[in-house]
């Protein structure tokens, strides 16, 4: 699969990575959107089951993503939820965006950037690190 | 040795630990090759790890009941210090000075993002 020169994963893993923590992020909008529900009516039942969905979708995406990469890229790349967030707040529930949110966003982001970049690290061994990538791993 | 606030703290800061464990034995389990997708998922360390997450869930809940959400912006990125050592003791992940500067500016970005306005 085509590898990114910046990246220490090919691209496409990239993008299931970032489309999972848009999925764990929407989760928060269901949980939300079952907050402001009386408990047990119909649309409170419909947010609650969404939120499981969005739950049960990113953990699916979770495990495959977590087999191309390492879990440090991985996880460098999670902060991305909180500004998934404030875009979900202005977006759906008109929340109040103050500087300080905009501001960190765009830290949160530099800081993701500068983390992601760089390209592939080696492992204490001196290997290059490939996250475990299926058929070089322990078999189950 | 912790009592009030301090007691309930600790308790918040754990479950955040327990669940960046949890995200190690999930990767764990990844970096094996199962015969079938399914077994990927229905496998001891998987239903393990996701256990943990609900553990974790509740004494976070509990936890909160006790200590203000101000202090979120504090105990929560303390995954993003956890999982990096977790996953360098563990799984031998090696993490370049690139990476801990972008972690260190995202929970900068993190402190900004939650405190002031």
């Amino acid at each position: 699969m085509k590898k990114n020169a910046g990246l220490e994963v090919p691209i496409l893993w990239f993008l299931a990575l970032h489309l999972s923590l848009i999925v764990n992020s929407i989760q928060g909008v269901f949980s939300k959107l079952a907050g402001r529900e009386r408990t047990l009516s119909p649309r409170w039942i419909l947010f609650f089951g969404l939120m499981f969905a969005a739950l049960f979708t990113f953990a699916i995406a979770w495990q495959q993503v977590l087999k191309h990469m390492s879990l440090t890229f991985a996880f460098t790349n999670k902060p991305i939820t909180i500004i998934w967030g404030l875009v979900w707040g202005v977006l759906i529930f008109q929340e109040r965006v103050t500087w300080n949110m905009v501001l960190g966003s765009i830290i949160i982001l530099a800081g993701i950037m500068v983390g992601v970049s760089g390209g592939q690290p080696e492992q204490k061994d001196g290997s290059l690190m490939t996250g475990g990538e299926p058929g070089k791993g322990e078999q189950h | 040795m912790f009592t009030g606030l301090w007691k309930y703290l600790l308790i918040w800061i754990i479950s955040v630990f327990i669940s960046s464990i949890a995200q190690v034995m999930l990767k764990v389990e990844a970096n094996k090759t199962h015969k079938t997708r399914l077994q990927e998922y229905l496998n001891p360390m998987v239903a393990g790890a996701y256990g943990i997450f609900f553990v974790s869930v509740f004494m976070t809940y509990y936890a909160l009941k006790y200590v203000p959400l101000t202090y979120s912006p504090i105990v929560e990125p303390l995954s993003y210090i956890f999982v990096p050592v977790i996953g360098v003791l563990l799984l031998h992940e090696k993490l370049s000075k690139r990476r801990i500067l972008g972690m260190l500016i995202m929970i900068a970005g993190i402190a900004v993002f939650s405190f002031g306005g």
